[in-house]
């Protein structure tokens, strides 16, 4: 019996839960991130004409927590499922790439579901979602393909419609459309009716 | 998958740069990457190599393990290497056959890229080869904490990442066993999913959420029930602590980088 | 004095039902608590209520004198009641054992130099020395629920609250959690443990048991446990040595009515010295399945020489696991490293057999099953399903047809936004027409005693566990199987329960003819109502046969975790006596 809480049943003040969410929000999201770092590595090749664009659905999960939390669990769950992506493969360049996306498919989607939670919001923020998704997408290949990797950049504009626009249009609808469907299924698991004690 | 994912490409071995602390290495790693877009010319290039191949050494690792490493991403490589050969016209033509034209620039390129890319993997793959990605959680954590009073939340980014490491190959495992129950029930998972339609992809995933809201509840529960309160007060078994060795790699870093803009402005 | 006290506790979760309806409880220190109940019946709610991580809408909790609602108390109370929950993956925090021990002790704030002492002495106290720098992945069930234990003790609590924390274990790690519980309670530590094994309450002393958040029943073990009617109706069961000596009691054997099967065969040897030859035989018998009648020869599923790994490039796996325990394979389960998963398995399952499955965590058994659908490739050997190899892909995805598997809580495999939806899954899948897939819902449903016109539209997650354990059934025989294959069906039910479920099974097998193939950790189910008995053992065959044979030598069947049926244990105690002659 030697720890300060211990010793602690009355006298100076308890310590105080200084986390920014509850223990079981965190824990959620932690458990999405894990399913989205599993999500990944289980890529399928979409367009036979680019067969190094793989389509992995990892944005799901943290489509749902910023549908179920808001934009900044989303976009916290997906920068940590693209770190821990580069950590496992090496592959910080893509890491990067990773978190860009995350941000432009999250924030609109959870931003305009969390203020209409209704069918109908969640299909507008899917919408503007996979928009702002393409776009970004888009620019960021153009920016990054030829800084980092050092590909020249006539190369990567001549492959945006024919490869880069396709493929991340197919990303960006089924994300949303599975987002969509698991979110519908799931979301009464996601508020409980009585939350456990959370520290102070 | 399965703890291969959560140890990453981990090379277990003692060496100066596995007991580097993983902060140094972190921020050593970015600082490699910008030497590597500060070398202008080949030899300002080669020296990074060298550099490079000097710390694979150093940590003990196999030269053909580095490069298996960076198997799964060659094709980036090659793909900008071919861009290059392709797109990058000047100097000498060796080849001139309709629309395909190769020149004496895009070669020089074309390498030159190459060689940066590859250096480029490299150092991200020693980074995952010499410390588990527990270890680079801990690092982001401490590396983001100042920012915590800006409402960065770092401690909870940390926590977030190593309980999902800790729970991915449970997740794999998990997802396995869903998978084969449902290709039992004759799930048509077969190739893409735009072919077999969304409806066996969510068979597939509405399971693995609703299990990890099912896991959230007790996980949760276990710990708070063990007086979990956030970063505050925290004390930890395993302190990062710098020692002299990572002051030693941050000067060695800074003379890699005089050279390499030596190099690149001399020849 | 009281270390725990509830005083009329009222709480509720969705503001209409109570989960706790006014309990009174009152929990001596140093004392051994057995908290009983149906699913259900508040039990866990309780136990959150020792650890503050619930308060009460009404009434009060003091433990340790601390109000449970004072946020002052909070840690104080949170660090003195320790708290284990079922699942062992649910609680481990870390990949690596020793972190995950020093968790509790870091959020309270520990000094670093006291942390390894203090981690250390916990694994030691559950008997895991030299595991600290382990992951935590690679331990068995059991190992899991010590760490979670250690991480608990690390903190040195006072009240250790065990929330059905040996459901998913298997024997010999429920046997070393019942032990390392004793040792603790010795060592004066006070103990609430909830159960649904009626043997593990046997050992307390004290016994609980609630009813929809009520206390129905308080006292001692050999109180309330002999109460048979009185427990069923609470959807609970009596110790088997209990049913059984009421039952040589109304056969006219007058032993005492006892808790344990030690003491019933110490009292029969004492009664009756000269039957207990007799008896033993009895009871041998009884265990068993009458003689199996008419099943079929033909073989159906045929093993031969079947090895499986899931390591086809040995690769760098052995360098990881370089770091060494002096742990006996014993203890371990199975060894992670291992190379084989399943390793020159033989077996031939005939037509309309009901054929059992048994081995401790990690011997090889959710690994045969997959290999029987086609799920998995043999990586040496041929697996034939009616005569034809399963590599064939043709082959494979006609015996996924024809073989349904029930996997390990099937319950999470559940995911379509109705019953209906989820049920029709498969008959979907099978490019059947709506009126066709309507009619197999209908009767997959009727077979597992479900109204399809009363949960068509509910979601599968709002239902009850026990509810959504017979939708997932009804998926799988609603591909209308010949054979069906159930990995641990029963795992995690109350003993009712588990009765209503084994009866249903055995009602596919007996009246639908079905072939069965059950995969149990209980030996009195297995050799209640199987035909045929396969033991692993480490991925090896262990015992192969009819299960008098197989159950014939309960000493080697100790020796790799398992055990025999109680029937046959009491039969072999009371027969040593005998022989022995002292
Ligand atoms: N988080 C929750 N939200 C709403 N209702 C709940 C919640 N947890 C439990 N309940 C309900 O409270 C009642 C008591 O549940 P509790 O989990 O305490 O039972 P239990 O005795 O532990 O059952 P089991 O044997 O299945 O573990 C049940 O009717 C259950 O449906
Ligand atoms: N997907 C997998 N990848 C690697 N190894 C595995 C995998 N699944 C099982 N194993 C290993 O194969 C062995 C047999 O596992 P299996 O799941 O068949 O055991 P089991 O008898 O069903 O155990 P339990 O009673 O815990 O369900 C174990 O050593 C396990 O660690
Ligand atoms: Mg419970
Ligand atoms: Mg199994």
């Amino acid at each position: 019996m030697s720890t300060y809480a211990q010793n602690r049943p009355n006298g100076q003040p308890s310590p105080t839960n200084t986390n920014r969410w509850s223990t079981k929000q965190l824990v959620t999201m932690a458990l999405m991130c894990a399913i989205a770092i599993l999500l990944s590595f289980i890529e399928f090749p979409i367009l036979p004409s680019a067969s190094f664009l793989k389509l992995d659905v990892a944005l799901v999960p943290s489509a749902v927590v910023g549908f179920a939390y808001g934009a900044g669990p989303g976009v916290l769950v997906g920068i940590v499922s693209a770190v821990a992506h580069g950590a496992i493969t090496g592959n910080w360049v893509g890491c990067l790439m990773n978190i860009i996306a995350t941000l432009a498919f999250i924030i609109p989607a959870s931003a305009i579901y969390t203020r209409n939670r209704t069918f109908k919001g969640a299909v507008i923020g899917l919408v503007v979602s996979t928009v702002c998704f393409v776009v970004v997408e888009i620019l960021a290949n153009l920016v990054i393909d030829p800084t980092l990797y050092g590909m020249p950049f006539d190369a990567v504009a001549a492959l945006v419609v024919p490869a880069i626009l396709p493929f991340n249009i197919i990303k960006g609808v089924v994300v949303s459309i599975l987002t969509a469907l698991v979110y519908k299924s799931i979301s009464n698991l996601i508020t409980p009716a009585k939350d456990q004690v959370k520290g102070r | 998958m399965g703890n291969d994912a959560l140890f990453g490409r981990y090379w277990a071995a003692d060496s100066i740069v596995h007991r580097l602390d993983p902060r140094t290495k972190l921020v050593g790693t970015i600082a490699l990457v910008v030497i590597m877009f500060c070398a202008a010319n080949f030899w300002a290039l080669g020296f990074v190599a060298l550099v490079v191949v000097a710390l694979f050494a150093l940590a003990r690792i196999p030269f053909t393990q580095a490069l298996r490493s960076i198997l799964p991403l060659s094709f980036i490589v090659v793909l900008t290497a071919l861009f290059n050969l392709l797109f990058v016209q000047g100097g000498k033509v060796y080849v001139d056959w309709g629309w395909l034209v190769i020149s004496q620039e895009g070669v020089a390129l074309a390498l030159f890229t190459a060689v940066r890319l590859t250096l480029l993997l490299l150092s991200g793959s020693l980074l995952t080869l010499t410390t588990t990605t527990l270890d680079i959680t801990e690092a982001f954590e401490k590396l983001l904490g100042p920012l915590r009073r800006i409402g960065v939340p770092a401690h909870e980014f940390a926590l977030v990442m190593g309980i999902a490491l800790r729970f991915l190959p449970q997740f794999v495992d998990e997802f396995r066993t869903i998978r084969a129950a449902q290709l039992s029930r004759g799930a048509k998972l077969a190739s893409s999913p735009t072919k077999s339609g969304l409806s066996s992809l969510t068979s597939l995933l509405v399971p693995l959420f609703a299990s990890a809201f099912r896991h959230a509840d007790t996980l949760s529960a276990a710990m708070d029930a063990r007086c979990y309160h956030g970063a505050d007060g925290r004390t930890r078994l395993h302190p990062l602590a710098f020692s002299k060795r990572d002051a030693s790699a941050a000067a060695f870093l800074v003379v890699t980088l005089a050279l390499t803009l030596a190099f690149s402005v001399l020849f | 004095m009281a270390i725990i006290e509830f005083n009329d506790v009222r709480f509720t979760y969705d503001g209409q039902r109570y989960a706790l309806d006014g309990v009174n409880l009152r929990i001596e220190r140093g004392s051994f608590t057995c908290v009983l109940g149906g699913n259900g019946s508040g039990k866990s709610t309780l136990a959150k209520h020792v650890n503050a991580l619930l308060t009460p809408d009404e009434g009060t909790v003091r433990v340790l004198d601390a109000d449970t609602s004072d946020p002052e108390s909070l840690y104080f109370i949170r660090s003195n009641a320790g708290m284990v929950f079922q699942n062992p993956d649910d609680q481990i925090v870390s990949s690596v054992i020793e972190d995950d021990v020093a968790f509790g002790l870091e959020n309270l704030g520990v000094p670093t130099e006291e942390l390894q002492g203090r981690v250390s002495r916990a694994l030691a106290q559950v008997g895991l020395q030299g595991f600290e720098k382990k992951e935590t992945a690679a331990l068995s069930g059991g190992q899991k629920q010590r760490v979670a234990i250690a991480g608990v003790l690390a903190m040195e609590p006072q009240i250790l609250v065990l929330d059905e924390a040996s459901a998913m274990l298997d024997p010999r790690g429920r046997k070393g959690l019942a032990r390392v519980c004793r040792e603790l309670n010795e060592a004066g530590l006070t103990i609430v443990l909830i159960t649904h094994f009626m043997e593990e309450a046997a050992q307390a002393d004290r016994v609980v048991v609630l009813e929809a958040g009520r206390v129905v029943l308080d006292g001692a073990p050999t109180e309330v446990l002999t109460q048979a009617e009185r427990l069923r109706d609470l959807n609970l069961d009596v110790p088997f040595a209990t049913s059984m000596s009421m039952e040589l009691r109304e056969g006219g054997i007058g032993v005492p009515v006892c808790l344990t099967t030690d003491e019933l065969a110490a009292g029969l040897r004492e009664i009756a010295p000269h039957e207990t030859g007799r008896l033993a035989e009895e009871l041998r018998t009884r265990a068993f399945k009458p003689t199996s009648c008419a099943s079929g020869t033909e073989p159906i599923l045929e093993f031969k020489d079947v090895s499986f790994t899931y390591q086809p490039t040995p690769k760098r796996k052995k360098r990881r696991n370089a770091v060494q325990t002096d742990a006996t394979p014993a203890d371990w389960g199975n060894d992670p490293s291992e190379y084989w998963a399943l390793q020159n398995v033989s077996l031939e399952l005939r037509r309309g057999e009901f054929f059992g499955i048994a081995g401790h965590t990690g011997s090889g058994k959710s690994t045969l099953i997959q290999l029987a659908n086609g799920l998995l490739q043999p990586t040496a050997g041929t697996v034939l399903a009616h005569g034809r190899d399963l590599a064939d892909k043709r082959a494979a995805a006609e015996a996924r047809r024809d073989v349904g598997v029930v996997f390990q809580y099937p319950e999470h495999q559940l995911f379509a936004a109705t019953v209906y939806d989820d049920v029709a899954f498969g008959p979907r899948n099978l490019g059947l027409s709506s009126d066709e897939v309507e009619e197999r819902v209908r009767t997959a449903m009727s077979l597992v005693h479900l109204s399809v016109d009363e949960l068509r539209d509910a979601s599968p997650f709002a239902l009850s566990g026990g509810q959504q354990r017979r939708v997932a059934f009804a998926g799988v025989l609603a591909m209308q199987p010949t054979t069906l294959i159930l990995d641990e069906p029963i795992a995690g039910l109350d003993p009712q329960n588990r009765h209503a479920f084994l009866r249903l099974i055995t009602e596919l097998h007996d009246e639908q003819g079905m072939t069965i193939v059950l995969v149990s950790h209980d030996m009195n189910d297995l050799a209640r109502l199987c035909d045929r008995v396969l033991v692993l053992n480490q991925g090896k065959e262990f015992a192969n046969g009819a299960p008098a044979e197989v159950f014939a030598d309960e000493a080697r069947l100790r020796s790799v975790g398992l055990g025999v049926p109680d029937l046959v244990h009491l039969a072999n105690l009371i027969r040593i006596n005998f022989l022995g002659g002292n």
